[in-house]
């Protein structure tokens, strides 16, 4: 493509629909104390399968 | 059905485009950015009458065709459908939990949102009764969960090291008994900081989050000792012994192995806090995350809506010291800056955000659960009590069903994936509503995303 670069490709929206699998963080308690961001949190399942 | 969206900005030299349903991220060139703004309400052929003079007629169809293939890809412009959860209202897997073992502290820090420890209660200190109350009770509640999450927290919770370490033990114990895994954290202000307790949390893995405001007149001006003394000489000291003897962790990011945070708050009295991030990584400190202090508007110290573009602008200089300082011995981590496309969580965690109130609860001295270490003294947000259980599942419910397809704001924000709906105690602190996030925060939050889109987009280049 001569005007789009695409550089990272996902499908966010068919990941896990049927609930979460509970391995993620569930507060902000261990790192900013204030405000969770659900974008700089880690996936604990993506990172134990590799 | 969750209709396409994208978010097209500007940052530097770069056009940046986010899919807000799929996190696909793409650079652009300035015709496809013009053409994405207009793209689809207009025509192809109304798109090159509102274009041409300013670009060439074949370039814009040319621009046209890769977005209209794209999009019919589903790769930019992706819909989506909502997950589909059913929950019995009577059951809670609460998973992670702050254990409020000291309601005392040996700082005044203006800011604090405890109110400098009791939390408008009376000061107290948790005992080890209650702390092993309080762990079986997290055992027994969540059946399927094998991983639990434990923070000490205060105050300050050093004021009660003896009973934290009586509480490490029993949960060793609890693992041993049940199979299941305890990681823990403790919040400190770092004052206390012996061999001894340095000894302790090295056998025992705890990760740390060491509250430091930044350069010495701005800590000290906020963090004062109870003898109004400033905390900064004692606590630098303590913190760089720690560094040093944890370096080897610096690479380990919150869920990640074992790490170190060193959390500072900016308030209306220090705008320019980048200088206060640089600051600390020029101390050594590796994984940092300095915060907007959250307090009403009409008091002292507090960020305000005309604060924003001056934040704006230390966003900027900390995204530049980033990229200066990345690969040279001082690098740093800024917190809000770590965004993941392919890593983080999936989409059902990103609409519901944390899990105050049914993942998450809060411990306090005398033995109440709240949803979250931020709700501790709001006498209406208990959820329950060590003796009785949870004894107000509606509210925990309601926690449990907030998301950001029920706040009208977020539903339209196109940050609202990586945010997850901001947090629940300032929504409720400033609109008194779950469901209306604090604005103030959905800018700053907004901003920090663009600026770490962009480093992400530099990361991903030079791939
Ligand atoms: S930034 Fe604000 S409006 Fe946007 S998703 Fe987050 S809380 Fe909601
Ligand atoms: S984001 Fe807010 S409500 Fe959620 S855990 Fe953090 S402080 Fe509590």
């Amino acid at each position: 493509m001569k005007h789009i670069k695409i550089l990272s490709r996902n499908r966010l929206q068919d990941t896990m629909l049927t609930g979460t699998c509970e391995k993620c963080s569930a507060s902000c308690q261990s790192a900013c104390k204030t405000s969770i961001t659900v974008g700089n949190t880690i996936c604990y399942t993506k990172v134990e399968n590799k | 059905m969750i209709k396409g969206q994208v978010h097209v900005f500007t940052y530097k030299d770069k056009n940046i485009v986010l899919d807000v349903n799929s996190n696909s991220l793409f650079t652009v060139d300035e015709l496809a950015k013009e053409i994405i703004h207009l793209y689809p309400s207009f025509t192809l052929a109304e798109i090159i009458g509102k274009l041409n003079g300013k670009y060439d007629e074949n370039k814009i169809t040319e621009a046209y065709q890769e977005i209209q293939q794209l999009h019919q890809e589903g790769i930019i412009y992706s819909e989506g459908v909502l997950p589909e959860e059913e929950h019995d209202p009577e059951e809670f897997e609460i998973k992670s939990m702050c254990l409020h073992v000291s309601h005392d502290c040996n700082l005044r820090c203006k800011y604090c949102f405890a109110g400098t420890g009791p939390y408008g209660q009376k000061r107290s200190l948790m005992t080890f009764e209650q702390g092993k109350k309080a762990i079986d009770f997290l055992v027994s509640q969540a059946k399927n969960t094998s991983h639990f999450e434990i923070d000490f927290f205060g105050g300050e919770p050093l004021l009660n090291f003896s009973v934290v370490k009586q509480i490490v033990a029993y949960a060793r114990e609890k693992e041993k008994e049940t199979g299941k895994k305890f990681d823990f954290s403790l919040t400190t202000n770092g004052v206390y900081i012996n061999e001894e307790v340095e000894e302790f949390i090295a056998n025992e893995n705890i990760n740390l989050i060491l509250s430091i405001d930044g350069r010495p007149e701005v800590n000290d001006k906020m963090r004062p000792m109870d003898d109004g003394s400033g905390s900064y000489q004692t606590i630098v000291k303590n913190y760089q012994r720690i560094n040093s003897e944890r370096s080897g962790n610096a690479d380990n990011r919150y869920g990640r192995g074992i790490y170190t945070y060193y959390r500072g708050t900016f308030t209306s009295e220090n705008l320019d806090f980048a200088n206060d991030v640089l600051h600390l990584s020029d101390l050594g400190f590796k994984r940092i995350s300095v915060e907007p202090v959250v307090l009403p508007e009409n008091r002292k110290y507090a960020i305000k809506k005309d604060h924003l573009p001056e934040l704006f602008e230390q966003y900027d200089v900390l995204t530049e010291s980033y990229l200066e300082r990345k690969g040279t011995d001082k690098e740093f981590h800024f917190h809000h800056f770590e965004v993941d496309m392919e890593e983080g969580p999936c989409f059902s965690k990103r609409i519901t955000g944390c899990g105050a109130g049914y993942q998450y609860m809060a411990i306090t001295p005398e033995g109440d659960i709240y949803p979250c270490h931020q709700f501790v003294g709001k006498k209406e947000m208990i959820i329950g009590n060590l003796k009785e259980g949870f004894t107000n599942k509606k509210l925990m419910n309601k926690f449990r069903n907030t998301n950001i397809y029920t706040k009208p704001a977020c539903k339209e924000c196109w940050a609202r994936h990586l945010c997850g709906g901001g947090c629940h105690v300032n929504a409720y602190g400033f609109n008194d509503d779950l469901n209306k996030p604090y604005e103030v925060g959905c800018e700053l939050t907004k901003k920090r995303f663009e600026n770490a889109l962009y480093l992400k987009v530099l990361e991903l280049e030079q791939e």
